[in-house]
Parts: C-alpha cells; sequence; structure tokens
C-alpha cells in the first residue's frame, strides 16, 4: 500500500515548495477547503487525510502504531519520503500541530517554516499550566463518545444525501466529512486529549507561526501563549475569530494571517 | 390571506398570535444562534426544558454552554465543522445541562442559514427530548454487547473443543484452558491443579502469570490447606472473590496478596467428573471483577470440558501404560515359547529317531512280542504326535515375527483335497469322512505342504469337536474367481459369543475346554495365518450342538482341465 494511497494524498497547486495541510481531531482534509486554495498559485498544496479518518485506508489503522502522536508524526515524515519533501512549509489544525512539531523535530530539513492553528501541548491542566481542561473533562469527552455512540456514530456514518442549502458542493462530498470509524474516533480522542508534550517543545528548531483564536474552548489563549513562550523561534497572531476552526468560521482572516507569514522572505 | 376562506368577522391576528403560539410551545426546542453559537433567539419549549429565563440565555451565552464538557469538544470538533462545510447537521445525541444541574438527553438538529451570496448568517436548531429514545439506546448497546459477548464465548468455547481435541497430555489440556479462561476473563494469571491419587494434594498442571516463586511455593498443596483453590475442591462449589475487600473477609491470611502479586480478586472452579472433583481452575485478575450469571456459565462451561479432557487424558495415559505392559508381557511370551520349542525339539528328534530304529530291528529280528512292539509303537505315536504339535508352535512363533514363508506353485486344490482326505480316512473309526468335488482341476498358486497343513488342521479339528463321530464333508467348489474347500462336521458347533476370537492365538471356546477336549489353541490360528498369505479368507458358519462348517476360499490362478474323476465319492 502506498502512502499516498493509504493517506488519501491530494495534490493541487502551481508552485514548487511544497505546503502540507494536516487536519485535526474531527473530520478530515475537507476542513482545508476553504483556505487550501488560496496558496494553489504558488505552492504545491499537499492535502491528506490521518488514517482512520476521512478516506484513509481504515485497514491500515494499527492499534498500537496509533497509540501515540509519534505514530501519527510517523506517517507525516513518511508522505516526506515518498513525494520528496523538503524544505516545505507545514500547515497544521488542532492536534496536527503537535504532530507536525514531533515530525520537525524528527526531521528538520523537512520543513522550513510551520504554521500552527489552535494548537495546544497538553488539553489538561497541570500546576500552573493551563491546558483548558481537567482529567474529568476529558474523561466525559471519552464517556460522552461511548455513551452516545449511536448518537453520533450514526450521524457521522458516510450516507449519501442531498444538500438543498449548498447545491454546489455536490451530493458525493455530503457527510463524507465527518466520515469516521467510531472506534478509532475514540482511540484518536484518547490519544489527542491525554498527549503531554510539552517536554518536546523546547527542542523545535524550525520556524513557526501561531494562530490563536478568541473563545476556543479546546486551545484557550492561554495555552497559545505558553506555546510562544516555549517554542524557540515563534510568532503569535491573535485572530479576530472565535471558537476553534479558524480555517472553517473565518478562512480570510486566517488565509491573510499565513499568506503574511508564508510570503515574508518570498523571492 | 384570501377573504373567502376567513369566516365573515374572524379577527385575522389570530392566525399570527397561532403561529406565534406554535412556535412558542412547539413540542420541540427551537433555538436560533450567531455563528459564535450565542442565542440569538430560543422558544419556550426550550425555557421550559432547560429552566433558563430567556434574558438569561440572550445576554450573551451560547448554546456549547449549555453542553457537557464531552459534548461541548465534540461540538467544536466536529458539529460546529460539519455545519459550516455541510450546512446542515442532523440528530446529534446530546446532553444539554440544564440551569439545575441535571442532565437532559436531546437530539440536535441544525441548518445553517446563509445570505445569497453564500456567507452564513445564522444558525437554526431544532431540539428534540430524547430521553425515552437514550435509554433504549443504552438497553439496544448493552444488548449488542451482551450478544457480542455470547458469541464470543461461543467462539471461544469452539476454540476449546477444537484444541482439547488434540490435548493428548494433562498438561496440554491445562494449556488450553488457561489460555481460553485468562483471555476471556482478561485475568492476569491462571491455573490448573489436580487432586493426586493419594487424594491429600493438590499439584499444579499447568500455571502461567504467575512469577516462579509463587508456583514453587503453591506446586504441591495439602488439601486441607486454607485456601481458595482447596476449598473449591473439597466443597465442589465455584468460589468467587471479586474485590480485596471479599478476598479479606473469606482468607485474612491472603490479605497482603493484593498489594505483594497485584491480584485483587481470585476465582476457583472445581473440575467435576460424576459428582467429584478431580482438581481446580484458578484465575488471578488485577482489577475488580463482577462476574455475570452468563460469565458463572460460561465459567462451568469451561470447568466441565476440561473435567472431562483431563479425565480423558488420564484414562489414555493409564490404557497406554498399560498396553505397552501387555504388549512386554506377550513379547517375553514369544521368546519362551520359540526357545522353549527349540529345546524341546532336540531331544524329541532323537527320542523318535530311536523308537522307529528299535520298531525296524525288532521287526528284522522278529523277536519282539506283541506286547513290547505295541508299546514301542505307541513311544513312536506319542513322540510323532509331541512332534507335531512343537512344530505347530514353532509356525506360530514364526508367524508373530512375520518369518513364515510362502513358497508358491501352481497347484490344483481338488487334488489335494482329496490326497488329505485318502490320508486321514484310514485312520476313522467312528466317524464318515466324504469328499465332494466339482470335477474339474482348481489351480490355484500355493505352497502345497502349508495348504496340506490348512486342511490336515481343518479335518483332524472336524473330528476331534465331534467326538460322538458322525458325517465330515469336504465340499470342494469354485466360487466366482475362488477355489474353496469347506469342511463340515455335526459335532458340539461353537457358541456364538466365541466365534469373533474363533482365530486368535490361543483361543479356546469354553464348550471346548468344558468338554475335555485338548488343544492348544493355535490350529485355526494356523490356519488363518496361511490362507491370509495367500491371500485367501476362512469363514466360519456354526450352531452350538449342531455341528461347523470351515471354509477356506483362495484366490484362483487360472481354471483348465477337468478334475480325473467327477461325482462325489464317499469313503468309509
Amino acid at each position: 500500500m502506498s502512502v499516498v494511497k493509504r493517506n488519501n494524498v491530494k495534490i493541487s497547486g502551481k508552485g514548487q515548495q511544497p505546503m502540507l495541510f494536516a487536519h485535526g481531531f474531527g473530520c478530515d482534509q475537507h476542513m482545508w477547503r476553504f483556505v487550501a486554495p488560496a496558496f494553489e498559485e504558488h505552492f504545491k498544496v499537499i492535502l491528506f487525510d490521518h488514517v482512520g479518518a476521512g478516506q484513509s485506508d481504515l485497514a491500515a489503522y494499527d492499534r498500537t502504531k496509533y497509540n501515540s502522536l509519534a505514530g501519527y508524526a510517523d506517517d507525516v515524515l513518511e508522505i516526506c519520503h515518498e513525494l520528496d519533501i523538503m524544505g516545505g512549509i507545514f500547515v497544521g489544525h488542532s492536534v496536527a500541530a503537535m504532530i507536525g512539531i514531533l515530525a520537525a523535530i524528527k526531521e528538520p530539513a523537512r520543513f522550513e517554516k510551520l504554521i500552527l492553528i489552535g494548537p495546544s501541548p497538553c488539553y489538561i491542566n497541570d500546576g500552573d499550566y493551563t491546558g483548558g481542561f481537567t482529567r474529568a473533562d476529558i474523561e466525559s469527552l471519552l464517556e460522552f463518545l461511548d455513551s452516545n455512540y449511536l448518537g453520533w456514530s450514526s450521524a457521522l456514518a458516510p450516507t449519501i444525501m442531498g444538500n438543498p442549502e449548498r447545491p454546489e458542493l455536490g451530493a458525493e462530498l455530503t457527510n463524507s466529512f465527518c466520515r469516521t470509524d467510531p472506534e478509532i474516533a475514540k482511540q484518536f480522542a484518547h490519544v489527542t486529549f491525554l498527549s503531554d508534550s510539552r517536554a518536546d517543545l523546547s527542542k523545535l528548531r524550525t520556524r513557526s507561526l501561531i494562530l490563536q483564536c478568541a473563545a476556543d474552548a479546546i486551545a484557550p489563549e492561554a495555552v497559545g501563549r505558553y506555546m510562544h513562550r516555549v517554542l524557540p523561534n515563534s510568532e503569535l497572531i491573535m485572530l479576530q475569530a472565535t471558537g476553534h476552526c479558524p480555517n472553517l468560521s473565518a478562512p480570510d482572516e486566517t488565509i491573510a494571517a499565513m499568506q503574511a507569514f508564508v510570503h515574508e522572505d518570498v523571492r | 390571506m384570501s377573504d373567502t376562506s376567513v369566516p365573515e368577522g374572524f379577527d385575522v391576528t389570530l392566525l399570527d398570535e397561532n403561529l406565534e403560539d406554535l412556535y412558542e410551545h412547539a413540542p420541540c426546542g427551537y433555538v436560533s444562534t450567531f455563528l459564535d453559537g450565542a442565542f440569538a433567539k430560543v422558544n419556550q419549549t426550550f425555557l421550559d426544558w432547560t429552566g433558563y429565563q430567556r434574558d438569561e440565555l440572550l445576554a450573551g451565552k451560547r448554546i456549547q454552554d449549555l453542553l457537557t464538557v464531552g459534548g461541548r469538544i465534540f461540538y467544536d470538533t466536529h458539529y460546529a465543522p460539519l455545519l459550516h462545510m455541510q450546512g446542515f447537521v442532523n440528530e446529534i445525541a446530546f446532553d444539554l445541562v440544564c440551569r439545575d444541574g441535571h442532565h437532559l438527553p436531546v437530539l440536535i438538529n441544525s441548518v445553517q442559514k446563509r445570505a445569497a451570496s453564500g456567507t452564513p448568517r445564522l444558525n437554526r436548531t431544532t431540539i428534540f427530548n430524547a430521553s425515552d429514545r437514550r435509554a433504549y439506546e443504552r438497553e439496544l448497546l448493552l444488548a449488542r454487547q451482551k450478544a457480542e459477548q455470547a458469541a464470543d464465548r461461543i467462539a471461544s468455547l469452539q476454540a476449546v473443543m477444537g484444541a482439547l481435541a488434540e490435548a493428548l497430555t494433562p498438561a496440554q489440556v491445562a494449556e488450553v484452558i488457561v489460555d481460553q479462561a485468562r483471555a476471556a476473563f482478561h485475568a492476569h494469571a491462571g491455573l490448573i491443579a489436580v487432586v493426586t491419587e493419594d487424594g491429600a494434594h493438590l499439584e499444579i498442571v499447568h500455571g502461567i502469570g504467575y512469577s516462579a516463586e509463587v508456583l514453587a511455593i503453591w506446586q504441591r498443596v495439602s488439601l486441607d490447606a486454607s485456601i481458595p483453590l482447596a476449598d473449591a475442591v473439597r466443597s465442589g462449589d465455584t468460589l468467587l472473590l471479586e474485590s480485596p475487600e471479599a478476598l479479606a473477609a473469606h482468607y485474612p491470611q491472603l490479605a497482603a496478596m493484593p498489594d505483594s502479586t497485584g491480584t485483587t480478586g481470585i476465582a476457583a472452579i472445581p473440575l467435576g467428573v460424576n459428582g467429584r472433583a478431580i482438581g481446580v481452575l484458578g484465575l488471578s485478575f488485577a482489577t475488580v471483577q463482577s462476574f455475570t450469571a452468563e460469565d458463572r456459565t460460561f465459567l462451568l462451561t469451561l470447568a466441565r470440558q476440561c473435567a472431562l479432557a483431563l479425565e480423558r487424558a488420564r484414562l489414555y495415559d493409564a490404557e497406554r501404560v498399560a498396553r505397552s505392559a501387555a504388549q512386554e508381557a506377550v513379547r517375553i511370551r514369544d521368546a519362551f515359547l520359540s526357545i522353549a520349542a527349540h529345546e524341546l525339539k532336540n531331544p524329541l528328534t532323537a527320542l523318535l529317531g530311536h523308537a522307529r530304529l528299535l520298531q525296524r530291528r525288532a521287526a528284522r529280528a522278529g523277536t519282539q512280542s506283541e506286547r513290547d512292539q505295541h508299546a514301542i509303537a505307541i513311544i513312536a505315536n506319542q513322540a510323532t504326535r509331541l512332534n507335531t504339535m512343537i512344530t505347530a508352535l514353532l509356525d506360530v512363533s514364526h508367524m508373530e515375527n512375520g518369518q513364515l514363508s510362502i513358497e508358491r506353485a501352481p497347484l490344483d486344490l481338488c487334488a489335494l483335497a482329496r490326497r488329505v482326505v485318502a490320508d486321514v480316512q484310514p485312520t476313522l473309526t467312528q466317524h464318515t469322512l466324504m469328499i465332494n468335488d466339482p470335477g474339474v482341476p482348481l489351480i490355484v498358486s500355493g505352497d502345497t505342504m502349508r495348504l496340506e497343513q490348512v486342511l490336515q488342521n481343518l479335518v483332524q479339528n472336524a473330528i476331534k469337536y465331534s467326538p460322538a463321530g458322525g458325517l465330515i464333508t469336504v465340499r470342494v467348489e469354485q466360487r466366482d474367481h475362488m477355489a474353496c474347500v469347506a469342511v463340515s462336521d455335526q459335532g458340539i458347533g461353537i457358541p456364538q459369543h466365541a466365534l469373533p476370537q474363533l482365530f486368535q492365538r490361543f483361543y479356546r471356546a469354553t464348550n471346548a475346554e468344558g468338554g475335555g477336549i485338548g488343544g492348544l489353541g493355535i490350529g485355526l490360528y494356523v490356519v488363518k495365518e496361511i490362507v491370509t498369505l495367500h491371500g485367501g479368507t476362512v469363514t466360519v458358519d456354526s450352531a452350538e450342538d449342531v455341528g461347523s462348517t470351515f471354509t477356506i476360499c483362495l484366490p484362483l490362478a487360472h481354471v483348465s482341465a477337468r478334475c480325473a474323476s467327477p461325482s462325489a465319492q464317499p469313503w468309509s
């Protein structure tokens, strides 16, 4: 199984420099539908689904490998190897921001810059550190995924249906955005929300841009500021956008912030 | 509004009020929110359900704020993105946290209203009370988990059956059961111990997950010991200690166990066969257990299978030991027979030779009295008889060792039968011997000497087992591609129960033994061996006190010229 097929890798754009977009917990590469096209003019845009999400090969899901973020970071590097990515730009949303940091620490030459949207190295409060959640909160999420199994898994199962509100999206895309295997989603939630990668942050040498939303319950402002303080070569931009998904709710503002960062030293 | 459809004097504002009433008091909650989730408009039903005042919600609260933490994360990571991308989301189950803190299970459906340009403006959400539905779903989920567990258990039992079929020793049986039981109950350790032969101890046959130290201590313990394994065997009852507390209450001396080995619960299931415990299956758990009725049934089923397989393995073992002892005994006897026969034969040959010499000399000199001649004749005859018996014994021992050789040549079975009959005839006093042949040669490929021995044995048997005399018939005939000789008598016959063993070595039917008829029980064995070596068969048809017919059939070599003398010919 090629990595391209395994991770449902899609490539577009006219540019040379690769720009790899990684989605977070929930949904898949469609998360970038309002943002990625803006970079096709100057970059080689590469989208993919984590194994277990979207149209990735579910058969490749290995409970042991994906029991830590390192397994997902290895997949990012495998994509880099297969596509021969050197000096690219990594864009990671939510937990994928940490996945990108781990990959960049392991093989620094692969990425020139990282764009981290709503990142968090640790979701659970710990002493002076404010992650935004208590351990009981996270257990409540896992319990939610367990007890509401029928409620959300059937709703997220891929079914073909028309979308009267946005006919231009086409029927085949409908409801595949958050296509997920419930068991895999549960493990991904475990791995994401119980991870603690704070000790890794100081090892990163790659330049990074942190995009922090207002009123983001998943990655609160305090976390963004913490990231900025600990990451050696980082910039922090506070967005006007609220919530956890500015790439969906405020694509224009998100694109503008990203453009400034990726073009600042374009030759 | 068309005037014709409105009755005269009807106040049309009533309809608008009606619409408003429908919105406010519909059996579902209506909530309009701004794009960040902040409440823009809510209906009375939603307020009634959640206990909030309208003002409280419209003062900047967001719909996410009314979700549990888990629900809120799910809202941010799945629900909101889906709504953005797809424009709607249907039937996602959430719990609303009401003003007084209690949770209301609901199903939420949202539609994103957009401007003509496509810009999202407002989310409209319809909320259904799903308390009943959630309860059903939970039951459904439990039922499904139960069904899946039952299916797993059936598969597990099938695997046990398959594996047990191949397990021959108690240790192999124990390994199969312990593995399956540990897997099914997530036990961190398991063992099987069996009651020793003296009935006083328990000995571990197979144990896994325990430290070598623990196994060494429990390897052999007294059945009187006050420990769960021994208690389960003595009482014959399953012992389930599901928590450290239960463990400490029943076995204070084991109370330290959870700390020292990580064991927090124990199950001891006796292995019963015919109402008697032959051993015990022990499982140790690292987490607190709660055994359901299904769990207990499954454990008992496993234990029953284990007990049966252990018993089978034990019997198999015992049988193997007994069989090898018996085989050794037979081997020693055969060796003795062979040596004894050889040792007997040497002096007998000398005895017989000298007796014949004496006979010839006396005959020439004519000096011996008739009485002396008779005595010498008896010595010679009995020595000959002894010689025949010893030769037969030697044959048997050769046959057992596969050393009997057959020298084949074409021979006429008719002629052979006639010769044997002719030889025997002069010795008979109270029997009538008749031969009945088809009048054509029946050529078989065989060893003349051995086949003559076969016919002699059959005819001599017929004589011997009809002590009261009577007719003995030798019938030679062709049946399909076989040449057959049937020897019938009117003697004592053979009991039905003796027929299956008749051709076994040293076997003698009870009525022969009881009737005072002597013999070694090897004549028919020799017949069967020789005929079989010729590719033929021997059958017997007999009725007690009526007589017996023994038939041998040999493959025909070819059929040609006619026998010299056709027709039946009595000899008497």
